[in-house]
């Protein structure tokens, strides 16, 4: 049904390739988000599937019917803007009725008891005749839904439909939107450069850079196993910390730190020198630094000085860096609960868990190992 | 002591702000210019209501007295040109609605859809903005009458149609010249509009299923309303006020199928000298109909200058 | 450097006969050297205070002052501050280096070399010293920032106020710039107002938050202490993310009673709620426990039997909305947040403990806090 398929998809403006060679399959009823920095692609893609751009190569199927010269209206799909692209001078009941009006099958009364179907269905009844320009962005947002789920179509297509509401509004849109989603069961590509937003809402991530495909998955393969560098600092939300350094006989040398391989670590790495230790920065454990200065710091252990403390409240972020490093750049940051505080200036005792390291190499920043997962740890399926 | 006397000062510096000079400069010059730019209306005013020996005794910013008072001037000027100003208004109206609605259909059609060639399209729409009037005279009206005569074509239709004259049918080539000058600007003024509105009313529209047509008819006509006020009233006022082709397409001033801009120098004008109060009367009718529709459209007026145009 | 005082400050707006009052009675003081974040939801008046200390906007009532000098009627190229607006506001004609040098030009007599100098000397502090001689149009929007951070550094001056200066920029470098500006204000030790509406900036980056509601100041503290001694219900709601979960119910013999659960007060708590009647029970989303099987049990008086209804996963830590049993499938009655390594699945039933000492209780008529966690913040400093 809204099964889309695209294979080898180009798109080039002049001499700039915008999207390349992307293959994807996305299968019916799936949630797949698209995300990347800005002018990575993925709005680009959404446009050629919704029929406002033209490939330059490759095709997309959607339901297994080949859509590279249909217009947008014939792909059975609805799209959502980040602006909502609500027409000012029309009441929020025209505004959505509009979708259905050349849409076959209907007569005048269904069109509008359709209408006040999906209004009631978004809790926007009260608004329908009201215009646009009355609306909270909350209310126009969910207009703009209704627009797009009146037509009930095979897939869905958002192009950052959240971005233009506050955080704790687009908070709640967002589980509300996988809501929706979930009842109608309804295909849907859904860009966004906001990581938040792909790992909490999909099934699964599709990450691009640069016009091309880096890695798909479900949010916790991409963020426990990133197949490279970008996208492992790509998701996760403080990033991933990354030190750049040297693979000399199974030991990693950066500048300031050296850091011991264990076994499976060494068989991933092998003999590739250039490497960057990455590992996030809730794996990275901190405790004071003993009054005295001595102390034995184990293999995995460093010396380190709080730079910056930035309290969330829930938790903290600390700002780490050498103390050789006179020029203050910060080399970690980690992440404590809420409760533990620290004072900038402090030191600590940094150690991190073999088992929670991964390893890109330097060249091409493809992944050599990623972070070990104990499947049976705390997993919990009640 | 020395606490006291700065309080003092303190005080004659407080007084002096609130009688600010720069500011009361700034009303003086502000009044200053008011009276320059409506000394010459009010005398205009003035002297259409004033008997002729009135104007000569009196000083021309007063006010008409009693007995210098009269209402002859402006019947007199009213008489002369009624029938132009239905030639006028029966041309103008037309040819602005014309020029607007091509116009911001043609403005649509360069901004909001793609094809081939917009480029190209557009620099021709350009070069006609810039063509000098005074050079297509001659050929234009070389066209109207002999090329292709269409006033002598239409006037027995005009002549079978109601209030019309047969006279009106040679008003017909004026509209249509107005109309195909007018366009170019008027594109180039909805075009700078269109190109803010964002792309997202049109591709959302297409997706919808609406067509190329529907999508100009439902949704960009209507949200280009107060740009609809600003054009027209430019429109309307460029094409009354019009001189050049009208008196190149129109044979003279004594022909009943005169406008208004044909007839008015000569209103009040005779070997006798010059009548003031009959040519300021005249001047006033004339610019009532461009001061009507500034006032009708100005709501629309102000909100399209607001929203960038 | 100096410190700034807000005394008692309102602004009246008069509107087609109509007053409205951006500002009631703000009464703040900015000691030398902090940083002061001014945040709230969008048109609480915190943009119009800061216009007012800028001299944008004049005062209605009240007085500022800068150190001990009154400013209320000091223009503002006189009141030796400088501003980071929302859009940068650089001159698109000027090079960054003049950008940056033009406040300098205009304000003092320096020479031309000392100018350049300063110049220079600020722009390699901000990182910028190869842009000097682009125009804005060809900076990123992150060059773009420092290049009017430079702009405001470069006069040296006694007050730094910033109009959401990280608005515009996108959430890694919005994070990046937010300890760099930190790192910056405590090198430079310039007293500073920043003004904005996400709760994150306020917390992470200040030394002290101001937080304002409908003109009206709601609470002055440290960060913490606003996580977690909220004054009131508005305070407890805008600061923290995901939000404080509240349950609106009453007070009945020593109990919370709410709809679907009961929740019975320890002692403490009914000391410091005793007398209202009308209540809202408040938890922080990761206090609430979702608890292992093992666990059940051990606090059975606050354990509840909750359906998963919604899992988002973060990485690092999983959010879990919650419903209680038999409510409609839509509706979300609470959020915990979970360890990023522990599986909860959707459509699942879950026990969840509230812990006493975690729980706010707050009026419901005033929206004043009645009783506040138990935490001691001192005590927890630094324990590792």
């Amino acid at each position: 049904m809204g099964r889309i398929e695209i294979s080898n998809l180009t798109k080039r403006f002049g001499d700039t390739t915008a999207v390349e060679n992307l293959s994807l399959d996305i299968p019916d009823s799936e949630f797949l988000v698209l995300v990347g920095p800005s002018g990575c692609g993925k709005s680009t893609t959404l446009r050629m599937i919704a029929g406002l751009e033209t490939p330059t190569e490759g095709s997309i199927y959607i339901g297994g019917e080949h859509m590279n010269y249909r217009v947008p209206q014939n792909r059975d799909i609805a799209m959502v803007f980040q602006d909502y692209a609500l027409y000012p001078h029309m009441t929020v009941r025209e505004n959505v009725r509009f979708g259905l009006e050349e849409e076959p099958g209907y007569t005048s009364e269904e069109r509008d008891a359709r209408v006040e179907e999906i209004a009631d269905l978004l809790s926007i009844s009260d608004l329908l005749d009201r215009r646009p320009g009355e609306l909270s962005g909350g209310q126009q947002q969910r207009v703009a839904l209704g627009r797009a789920i009146v037509r009930d179509p095979e897939v869905f297509l958002m192009d950052e439909p959240l971005s233009n509401l506050d955080a704790k509004l687009r908070a709640e849109m967002r589980t509300e939107l996988q809501q929706l989603q979930h009842r109608f069961d309804v295909t849907t590509v859904y860009v966004t450069h906001n990581q938040t937003e792909a790992m909490t809402m999909s099934d699964r991530i599709a990450v691009m850079n640069d016009g091309t495909l880096q890695q798909v998955g479900e949010p916790l393969e991409l963020y426990h196993a990133p197949a490279n560098r970008f996208v492992g600092g790509f998701i996760g939300e403080p990033a991933m910390n990354f030190v750049e350094g040297t693979n000399e006989n199974g030991t990693f040398v950066g500048t300031y730190i050296e850091y011991p391989f264990d076994e499976p670590i060494r068989e991933n790495v092998g003999g590739v020198e250039g490497v960057v230790l990455g590992v996030r920065p809730e794996d990275i454990n901190l405790r004071r630094f003993p009054e005295d200065g001595s102390g034995s710091l184990g293999d995995h252990e460093f010396q380190m000085t709080v730079s910056v403390v930035e309290p969330h409240g829930d938790q903290n972020v600390i700002h780490l860096r050498h103390p050789d490093d006179t020029g203050g750049d910060e080399l970690l940051h980690a992440v404590t609960s809420g409760t533990t505080v620290v004072d900038a200036g402090t030191d600590v005792v940094v150690s991190i868990d073999p088992g929670a390291v991964h390893v890109f190499e330097t060249a091409t920043g493809d992944a050599l190992h990623n972070r070990r997962l104990e499947t049976e740890l705390e997993v919990r399926n009640v | 002591m020395a606490g006291s006397s700065s309080d003092q000062t303190f005080d004659v510096a407080s007084l002096v702000e609130d009688f600010d000079l720069n500011r009361i400069g700034q009303y003086v010059l502000v009044i200053l210019f008011i009276g320059f730019f409506l000394a010459p209306l009010e005398t205009g005013i003035m002297t259409a209501f004033k008997t002729n020996r009135a104007v000569a005794e009196t000083i021309p910013l007063m006010p008409p007295l009693a007995e210098g008072f009269t209402l002859d001037n402006m019947t007199f000027a009213l008489n002369a040109l009624s029938g132009a100003f239905f030639n006028s208004l029966f041309m103008a109206i037309p040819a602005t609605i014309g020029s607007v609605l091509l116009g911001s259909m043609a403005a649509y059609g360069l901004t909001m859809v793609d094809w081939r060639g917009q480029m190209g399209m557009l620099v021709l729409f350009l070069i006609g903005i810039f063509l000098p009037y005074q050079a297509v005279l001659v050929p234009l009206a070389r066209f109207w009458n002999n090329i292709f005569p269409l006033a002598s074509m239409m006037r027995p239709l005009f002549v079978a149609a109601p209030i019309l004259q047969d006279y009106h049918a040679n008003l017909v080539p004026l509209m249509i010249t107005h109309i195909a000058y007018g366009i170019p600007i008027c594109t180039i003024l909805f075009r700078s509009y269109y190109q803010g509105l964002p792309s997202s009313y049109v591709e959302a529209a297409k997706i919808d299923g609406a067509s190329i047509t529907k999508i100009y008819r439902r949704i960009i006509l209507p949200i280009s309303k107060p740009m609809f006020g600003v054009v027209f009233i430019y429109q309307f006022t460029q094409i009354y006020n019009e001189f050049l082709f009208a008196f190149t397409l129109i044979t003279g001033s004594d022909t009943p199928e005169a406008v208004v801009t044909l007839i008015l120098p000569a209103v009040g004008a005779s070997t006798s000298g010059i009548d003031f109060g009959i040519r300021m009367s005249a001047a006033f009718l004339a610019a009532l109909p461009t001061l009507i529709i500034y006032v009708a459209f100005a709501e629309q007026f102000a909100e399209g200058l607001k929203s960038g145009g | 450097m100096s410190s700034l005082t807000l005394d008692h400050v309102t602004k009246v707006y008069q509107d087609d006969e109509e007053e409205v009052v951006a500002v009631d009675d703000v009464s703040v003081e900015i000691e030398d050297e902090e940083f002061l974040v001014l945040v709230g939801p969008s048109g609480c008046g915190k943009s119009t205070t800061l216009r007012m200390i800028a001299g944008l906007e004049t005062i209605t009532e009240g007085e500022i002052r800068l150190g001990d000098r009154v400013i209320n009627d000091v223009d503002t190229q006189d009141r030796d501050i400088a501003m980071v607006f929302q859009s940068y506001a650089l001159y698109p004609h000027l090079s960054a280096r003049r950008n940056i040098s033009f406040g300098l030009e205009q304000s003092t007599d320096l020479p031309d070399s000392d100018i350049q100098e300063r110049v220079e000397e600020v722009a390699s502090m901000m990182g910028i010293s190869d842009l000097l001689d682009r125009k804005p149009g060809q900076l990123s929007g992150g060059q773009q920032q420092r290049v009017a951070l430079g702009r405001a550094i470069v006069r040296d001056p006694e007050l730094f106020l910033m109009d959401e200066p990280l608005s515009n920029l996108d959430a890694k470098l919005r994070a990046e710039m937010r300890t760099e500006l930190q790192q910056l204000q405590r090198q430079l030790g310039v007293t500073t107002v920043y003004v904005t509406h996400d709760q994150t900036e306020a917390m992470t980056m200040s030394d002290r938050i101001a937080v304002i509601d409908q003109g009206e100041l709601q609470q002055v503290g440290e960060p913490l202490e606003l996580y977690h001694e909220p004054n009131n219900l508005f305070v407890a709601e805008f600061i923290g993310e995901p939000s404080m979960n509240f349950f609106n119910g009453s007070y009945e013999g020593s109990s919370f009673v709410h709809d679907h659960f009961e929740y019975p007060f320890g002692p403490q708590i009914d000391d410091d709620v005793d007398g209202a009647s009308d209540i809202v029970l408040g938890i922080r989303p990761e206090e609430v426990v979702v608890l292992d099987d093992a666990a059940v049990g051990d606090d059975p008086d606050h354990e509840y039997e909750m359906d998963v209804t919604v899992v988002e996963p973060m990485g690092d830590q999983n959010v879990v909305h919650l419903s209680f049993p038999g409510t409609d499938d839509m509706s979300e009655d609470m959020v915990a947040v979970t360890s990023g390594l522990r599986e909860v699945a959707e459509g699942s039933r879950a026990t969840i403990h509230i812990p006493e000492d975690t729980v706010h209780v707050f009026d419901n008529r005033t929206g004043d806090a009645l009783h506040d966690r138990q935490l001691d913040l001192t005590a927890q400093t630094l324990q590792l």
